[in-house]
């Protein structure tokens, strides 16, 4: 086929519909940032409190405002870069959280308690936005609480 | 022969040498047959260029011809647009704003149709949330809009007390 004027156009808007479908792939695969804590919840103090640490970011404290518990202890924090690949975290020996994006605003979460798959879980959650995994603790009157918060 | 001695020929033959210089190089011509061979044939070259360059009268004078040309390159240019109807389109200005226009329209609904269909559709059209509890476990969720929390309670049968961490005023 001879390359005239007429017959290069549509090529050319090809090769640029192709790039711009190149680029919006690419910017909808973008990682996003989690906060992820481990918090144990208690009505009153324990006897140890002295050594542990009281959490203190004020959002968390108001996203749980819907539990009963007065004091949150923060047990393990560690800050995750999710991409679409399924990102594994320990927490603590007994809890593991699996996340991954799906979708810009998607992820997809997963808790393992003592090796087995406790809950799986798709969920929305926009910047600053939070996804709160608890259970009930061993002793009585407590509870531990995963928050996992997307900052960007 | 120099360089100069062959431009010194050329210009005997046009009559530009001072008299004294012309009865020298008459005498060289006469003497050096190589400088008479290049003079004779300048002089044939001239001779054909001058018969070549044959006159043209004009009928009128210089003034009105060169107007007359000019007035007929404007006239044809005025007629260009109607010389054929594909032709004066492509040559408009909105012909060739067009052929701009309509592929970058389309590139663009191109691509707000492409964002629509990979952002917004799909985060619609998921579920905002979709929970599946695994062996043995019984989730409970809620959601609190205001401080953009969603909260899941896990609790198992065997557990005593499942379910005591949530308060009763739950969204």
């Amino acid at each position: 086929m001879k390359f005239s004027k007429a017959s290069g156009w549509p090529l050319t808007w090809c090769i640029l519909c192709a790039g711009l479908f190149a680029f919006l792939g690419a910017a909808t695969a973008g990682e996003a940032k989690i906060d992820a804590r481990l918090l144990w919840a208690v009505q009153t103090p324990p006897t140890n409190s002295a050594s542990l640490k009281l959490m203190s970011d004020q959002d968390i404290i108001q996203k749980l405002s819907h539990y009963r518990w007065t004091f949150y202890y923060e047990m393990m924090r560690t800050n995750l870069l999710v991409g679409d690949v399924t990102q594994n975290v320990t927490l603590s020996s007994n809890c593991v959280i699996g996340i991954k994006q799906i979708t810009p605003n998607h992820f997809e979460f997963a808790v393992i308690g003592k090796g087995v798959p406790v809950v799986r879980m798709i969920q929305k959650l926009p910047k600053n936005d939070a996804v709160v995994f608890s259970g009930a603790g061993p002793e009585s009157e407590s509870a531990w609480v995963v928050v996992l918060k997307r900052r960007e | 022969m120099t360089h100069e001695q062959q431009l010194k020929l050329q210009a005997h033959l046009d009559r530009q040498l001072s008299e004294a210089e012309a009865r020298e190089v008459t005498k060289w011509l006469a003497a050096d047959p190589q400088a008479a061979a290049l003079y004779a044939e300048l002089k044939n070259t001239r001779a054909a260029l001058v018969g070549g360059e044959a006159g043209i009268k004009l009928p009128e004078t210089r003034e009105f011809y060169w107007s007359r040309i000019a007035r007929e390159i404007g006239r044809l240019e005025r007629l260009e647009p109607s010389r054929g109807p594909a032709l004066a389109e492509a040559d408009t200005w909105f012909a060739r704003l067009r052929r701009f226009v309509v592929p970058a329209g389309a590139m663009a609904g191109l691509a707000i149709a492409a964002l629509l269909a990979l952002n917004q559709p799909l985060d619609e059209a998921l579920f905002e949330t979709s929970v599946q509890p695994g062996a043995g476990t019984q989730a409970s969720t809620d959601h609190d809009y205001a401080h953009g929390a969603t909260l899941v309670w896990l609790s198992f049968p065997s557990q005593t007390g499942a379910g005591s961490g949530q308060s009763e005023s739950s969204n």
